[in-house]
């Protein structure tokens, strides 16, 4: 069972079924009501790396905002895309992750309210009816998978997709807790997408992350039982032996993947605003990624031009050299 | 002035104090004026007085003291009204409210795992109603205030010990004896806390610290405020990136004035790109 320090519960949702099944759960810790969850998430007297020790969870309802338009260059398929977050932060602790840099608290915030979610996703495909699919993702927020057998968000929306052929759901995770979905027939319009990084670079910043082997064994798990899954390789992260490190990780995960029922394969490079970068160095002032050969542009930070250029490219040959090209895309949004 | 990191005991009666003076051995510190406190190795101890007046400025004292430390931490104990609990039951504030202004914050619950949390009121004048399910004292929530202005809030804490109430007994009854006891039987509790509050503020202290190696640039050039930012800036960068790296080279040492040791600092940084180290 997830450990959590503290069960911070809005009054609004004080009585919610999936409130109360959470007070039961965590019967253990400290239970306090709050107004909003923004009192316990938003002051700026927080230390995110210091949270990062024994999190907290928030429930909450989210009032608006619910299902937000993705930038344009941002997702893996045709048509209109959208995300929405169910949770705030995350089980791991990425140190390229711009969570660190964008909240204040490293508290896990979950919105009960579903439904409501439910209902804006309607309202979007209500608003896009010559759309042939429409593509809402999760996990920017927070993995999608990893906190599952405490937000039973899956084995809400998944069901709730799969009566809803022309909208497409993209969970993506980097975590192995994959039996909420096989414990399902597998659904068409639903893709679960893993994150990764080089073996020894995941070992450096992903932490609290699954190994690569388990991850890859889930993914592999999930293909074998019809699973739509993705992969994708973000952010690339500039390290010492970047070629061969990235050539042996394209090889490691794709290979035991059955290439025709690979859904999708992207690459998307680090980046984080300006602001966020400022605060995630501030916290980790002797991290070396962000000592690393960065520059501002535009308000974001991320790795020379240059030197994008050369890891996109080499990346790109590599994976068209194992995917069909129609299967991969660059992202090259970032949706904060 | 006091390094940090600091641990820092608040309490506002020096009956609550004494038991903590005695646990952590602590000596009077004679040069101090305005407030009575007491030191050892890294604790320090405040008596503030009673209520929030007395209590901000206490505070606000003794960060300054301590140079206004970003890696003090502070641990207020104090006895407290309470509303349903027992005489001697003792719970950290998982919630404050100023009763003046109706304010709420929520210290991080960090430390003191497995300690029951509780509302905790702060009031101007000793509460006898006890309205709510609450502890009931007088200075947290300003303690709170002033310590967040100079540290984070994982580092602020509180814990009360319940004295009065309508399960614990008159408030009038309450004597100096009393109180010793009262907290004496927490201060096994008030000594965890406090090892799990030092562990957080090692590790604020060490990402706060000025950079190895600064000294050798301040003392060899001068360097506005803004400069010092990016010198800071570039030596952890250097450190980062290189942790065996000479942190002042013969190039850099040649430079006549501070700009030109940043730009030389600045090219060393920059001329490893080799990316992250991985093993």
């Amino acid at each position: 069972m997830l450990l959590i320090s503290a069960l911070y519960i809005e009054n609004d949702v004080a009585t919610h079924p999936r409130v109360a099944a959470l007070k039961q759960r965590y019967a253990n810790v400290p239970h306090i009501s709050c107004d909003r969850y923004g009192e316990v998430f938003n002051p700026k007297s927080q230390n995110f790396r210091l949270q990062k020790r024994a999190p907290a969870l928030i429930v909450a309802r989210k009032h608006s905002g619910r299902v937000l338009a993705a930038p344009d260059g941002y997702g893996a398929g045709e048509g209109e895309a959208y995300y929405f977050s169910h949770m705030l932060n995350c089980l791991y602790d990425c140190r390229y992750c711009f969570l660190q840099g964008m909240y204040a608290s490293a508290n896990y915030v979950l919105f009960v309210n579903f439904e409501d979610f439910g209902d804006d996703i309607d309202r979007v495909l209500e608003e896009s009816p010559n759309q042939e699919q429409v593509w809402f993702n999760s996990g920017y927020d927070g993995d999608s998978l990893a906190l599952e057998p405490l937000s039973g968000f899956v084995e809400h929306f998944v069901p709730f997709f799969q009566s809803r052929p022309r909208a497409m759901l993209e969970l993506r995770t980097k975590s192995t807790q994959i039996r909420c979905l096989t414990a399902l027939e597998p659904v068409d319009n639903v893709v679960c997408a893993f994150s990764f990084t080089p073996a020894s670079v995941a070992r450096g910043l992903e932490h609290k992350v699954p190994d690569i082997e388990r991850r890859i064994a889930a993914m592999v798990e999930l293909q074998q039982k019809g699973w739509r899954v993705g992969v994708r390789f973000e952010p690339l992260i500039w390290c010492e032996d970047f070629r061969s490190r990235y050539r042996e990780l394209f090889a490691q995960v794709l290979e035991p993947l059955n290439a025709d029922k690979i859904d999708s394969v992207s690459i998307g490079s680090f980046r984080m605003p300006d602001g966020f970068f400022k605060k995630s160095r501030e916290l980790y002032p002797d991290e070396p990624l962000f000592a690393g050969p960065l520059s501002s542009t535009r308000g974001v930070v991320g790795y020379t031009d240059e030197l994008n250029f050369e890891m996109t490219q080499f990346c790109t040959d590599e994976i068209l050299s194992r995917v069909p090209a129609d299967r991969f895309y660059h992202c090259k949004e970032a949706l904060a | 002035m006091i390094p940090g990191p600091n641990i820092n005991l608040v309490t506002a009666l020096s009956s609550e104090a004494k038991p903590l003076i005695d646990a952590f051995r602590l000596d009077r510190v004679l040069d101090a004026r305005g407030f009575i406190l007491y030191a050892k190795d890294d604790v320090s101890l405040v008596v503030t007085g009673i209520g929030r007046m007395r209590a901000a400025a206490a505070t606000g004292w003794l960060a300054a003291r301590q140079g206004e430390s970003r890696s003090s931490a502070w641990l207020n104990v104090g006895i407290a009204g309470h509303g349903s609990r027992p005489a001697g039951s003792m719970m950290l504030a998982g919630k404050l409210r100023d009763a003046a202004t109706g304010r709420h914050v929520f210290p991080p619950a960090l430390v003191g795992r497995g300690l029951d949390r509780d509302l905790v009121i702060t009031v101007d004048r000793a509460e006898t109603g006890y309205s709510e399910d609450a502890a009931y004292e007088m200075e947290a929530f300003a303690i709170w205030d002033t310590a967040t202005r100079f540290v984070t809030g994982e580092l602020v804490s509180f814990m009360k010990i319940v004295s009065d109430g309508p399960e614990a007994g008159e408030i009038e009854t309450i004597d100096r004896a009393g109180v010793i006891s009262l907290v004496g039987a927490h201060v096994e509790a008030v000594s965890g806390v406090v090892d799990e509050l030092r562990e957080l503020a090692g590790i604020e202290a060490a990402r706060t610290a000025a950079p190895a190696g600064i000294d050798a640039y301040l003392e060899h050039w001068h360097f506005t405020v803004s400069a010092r930012h990016e010198l800071t800036g570039l030596l952890r960068g250097l450190h980062a990136r290189d942790p065996d790296a000479e942190l002042i080279d013969a190039t850099t040492r040649s430079c006549k004035n501070a700009r030109a040791a940043l730009d030389a600092l600045a090219a060393r940084v920059n001329a490893a790109d080799t990316g992250v180290a991985v093993d």
